[in-house]
């Protein structure tokens, strides 16, 4: 699905990633932790295509294609997904508008034949259902308004209209309340398949409860200095970041 | 050599604008005691600060001529002179000996537009070759009356003149065109709008000029009790456009409304100047402009709301917001607010700001292009204008207007 190796990125003249190496496979979800300013984000942000940093180093290759040689609106046509951290609020641009242009892209980049408005409207129903987002919020301007989890569920709700082969998941748990977060890994769950993958990029081991990763990397300093299965988060969880800290204080 | 500049600057075309054989004489003895005003403004006037008339002054100008008046469905100016008008139930439309014979005309002709200080106010009332009455009757419910101001000639000096009024109870929209893509003229338009107890009056003033055009606007619009005015532009294209709206409002529990969409581009210039003056209280006034600029472009907007010592339980709310696309494209804003009353609620909101970058990448994180999320966004950043348009139909035929016009931005 996703293949990166040795992937290095700025932000200015401030070296965040430092050599990323990470194999992602259909079917697989994959966690990655770690502390504050590790690069989780980043790492994020650098796959979906955000401009504001620089790749210095490295390869991705998505689909059996150079990712980084792309720009932003290929990258998601081709079925990237990034679930953003703070999802951003675009005022007199409706939700329901936004996701019709996001869908006619997919369509039209991938030669299908446009949706109707009747199935396109069924399927708004139907995934709206599953994270249980009100009617009313379709129709709303793009995030304006909504409270913090529901911004995180109309996140979901994108990636379910979306259907992406990849998606990456910044922080989608940060600052939801329990019951929230229930509704937005079930749905995350729902739309697992042997076809698509899921990395989930997280500070807190929580959502794991929810969403079982089958491996579990630790990111800290710009590298992943850890790799384990599901237990590795619950690992760090009871010793907290500290002990990467210690154990890779060389890297500092 | 004193003299020799002097006459340098003099040698502009204010000799046209006081020439006395394209003088509507009727007009000019409105004029009582020709105190009207023909001088320029000074280089010090706060009024025409941002706003330069260098090129004004110096267009080589005709006056238009007088035509003969055709009937027929539509109302027509056609290179500044009124050309057709057209029989409309409920509405009277009148011109020459019929509108000046009329109580409208006698009690209000002339009694609004600033033609004692304002050079531009002046000169259309001295030059209207024939003025156009608009009188909705009492009762009358009309959505949709159309005006078009065409021009097809080059360098013509261009006055045309409305007057309108609504009769008690009645309700009255109208649509003008500005049309003269590429044509090089001054076009000088005066409204003057008395808007009676419990009545209503929208104007939707459409621009499309392109290239050449100086174009001025000045409306003045009176409200008496229990009334509405609304007055929304859409300067989609335009070289150089100034407006001058003001609203006196002259009655209890009335509502001013003025609004506007500007989207200058390739070194345009628009200016808006608004005037909501509350004389009297329990009355609310309401402005929303949003423009955005573009290539060497320059926008302005003065927005003052006078509030009489009387005009208690005023509420007035004015916004301006601006996008800017590049780095030589500009606005000089200013909320004016002089505030006599002392139970009050005045406010205003002035943004300038670029398109935001993180909503853009946001919508091309979702697969939609970079062009295609731009106009997403700046489309809506209209929106709430073109929703101050009450006819669905002109809303949206000046939805695709705007968004046309913003697809050819960036």
């Amino acid at each position: 699905m996703i293949s990166i190796k040795n992937l290095k990125a700025n932000i200015g003249d401030k070296e965040i990633l430092r050599g990323i190496n990470l194999e992602v496979k259909a079917g697989e979800v994959h966690a990655i932790m770690g502390p504050n300013g590790s690069g989780k984000s980043t790492l994020a942000s650098v796959l979906a295509g955000k401009e504001d940093y620089e790749v210095t180093g490295g390869s991705v290759e998505f689909l059996g294609e150079d990712l980084l040689d792309l720009d932003v609106e290929t990258r998601a046509t081709k079925g990237l997904f990034l679930a953003f951290q703070y999802p951003v609020e675009i005022p007199g641009v409706s939700n329901i508008n936004f996701l019709k242009e996001a869908l006619r892209a997919k369509n039209e980049a991938n030669g299908d034949e446009p949706i109707s408005a009747k199935d396109f409207l069924k399927l708004v129903k139907e995934k709206s259902a599953l994270v249980e987002l009100p009617d009313k919020l379709a129709s709303r301007s793009v995030n304006q308004g909504f409270s913090g989890g529901e911004k995180k569920r109309n996140e979901i709700f994108q990636m379910a209209m979306l259907d992406p082969k990849l998606a990456i998941l910044d922080e989608t748990d940060s600052g939801l309340d329990i019951d929230a977060l229930r509704i937005v890994a079930n749905g995350v769950n729902a739309l697992k398949t042997k076809e698509n993958a899921t990395i989930v990029v997280t500070h807190y081991q929580r959502l794991l409860d929810y969403i079982v990763p089958d491996f579990v990397h630790v990111l800290y300093n710009g590298r992943i200095v850890k790799t384990g299965g599901k237990e590795l988060a619950l690992e760090l969880e009871a010793k907290g970041y500290d002990w990467i800290k210690n154990e890779n204080s060389e890297l500092v | 050599m004193m003299e020799n500049t002097s006459n340098t600057e003099t040698q502009d075309n204010i000799a046209l604008f006081d020439n006395g054989t394209s003088l509507n004489h009727a007009n000019v003895a409105l004029c009582k005691d020709n105190s009207y005003s023909l001088q320029w403004p000074n280089n010090k006037s706060e009024y025409w600060k941002y706003t330069k008339l260098n090129a004004i002054k110096k267009l080589v100008l005709k006056p238009s001529v007088a035509a003969t008046v055709q009937s027929g469905n539509a109302i027509y100016f056609t290179n500044g002179a009124l050309t057709q008008t057209s029989t409309i139930e409920n509405l009277d439309v009148l011109h020459g000996s019929a509108l000046e014979q009329s109580p409208v005309f006698t009690a209000n002709f002339g009694r609004l537009a600033p033609w004692k200080t304002d050079v531009f106010a002046a000169s259309n009332l001295l030059h209207a070759s024939q003025t156009l009455g608009l009188i909705a009757k009492k009762g009358a419910q009309l959505d949709e009356v159309k005006i078009a101001i065409n021009s097809n000639e080059d360098g013509l000096y261009e006055c045309p003149r409305l007057l309108i009024a609504t009769e008690v109870n009645s309700s009255l929209k109208i649509e003008i065109n500005i049309n003269g893509i590429g044509v090089k003229s001054l076009r000088n338009l005066a409204i003057e709008a008395f808007v009676a107890d419990n009545s209503q009056l929208e104007i939707n003033i459409i621009q499309e000029e392109g290239t050449e055009a100086y174009t001025i606007v000045q409306t003045d619009v009176e409200l008496k009790n229990d009334a509405l005015a609304k007055v929304n532009f859409f300067n989609i294209n335009t070289h150089w456009t100034r407006a001058n709206s003001n609203f006196y409002i002259d009655g209890k529990n009335s509502d001013a409304q003025v609004n506007g969409i500007y989207l200058p581009k390739t070194e345009q210039f628009i200016d808006h100047h608004t005037l909501v003056h509350h004389a009297l209280p329990h009355c609310t006034s309401h402005e929303l402009f949003r423009g955005i600029i573009a290539d060497n472009s320059k926008a302005v907007f003065n927005g003052k709301v006078l509030v009489s010592k009387d005009a208690q339980k005023t509420d007035a709310f004015q916004q301006n917001n601006n996008v800017i696309l590049d780095e030589n494209s500009g606005i000089n804003a200013k909320p004016e607010l002089e505030i006599y009353a002392d139970d009050v609620k005045c406010s205003h909101g002035c943004t300038i700001g670029q398109l935001d970058d993180i909503a853009i990448f946001y919508l091309r994180a979702r697969g939609i292009n970079i062009k295609k999320a731009r106009a997403m966004v700046l489309n809506a950043f209209c929106e709430d204008v073109l929703d101050l348009i009450s006819n669905e139909t002109l809303r949206e035929s000046v939805g695709e207007k705007v968004a046309q016009r913003l697809a050819e931005m960036h």
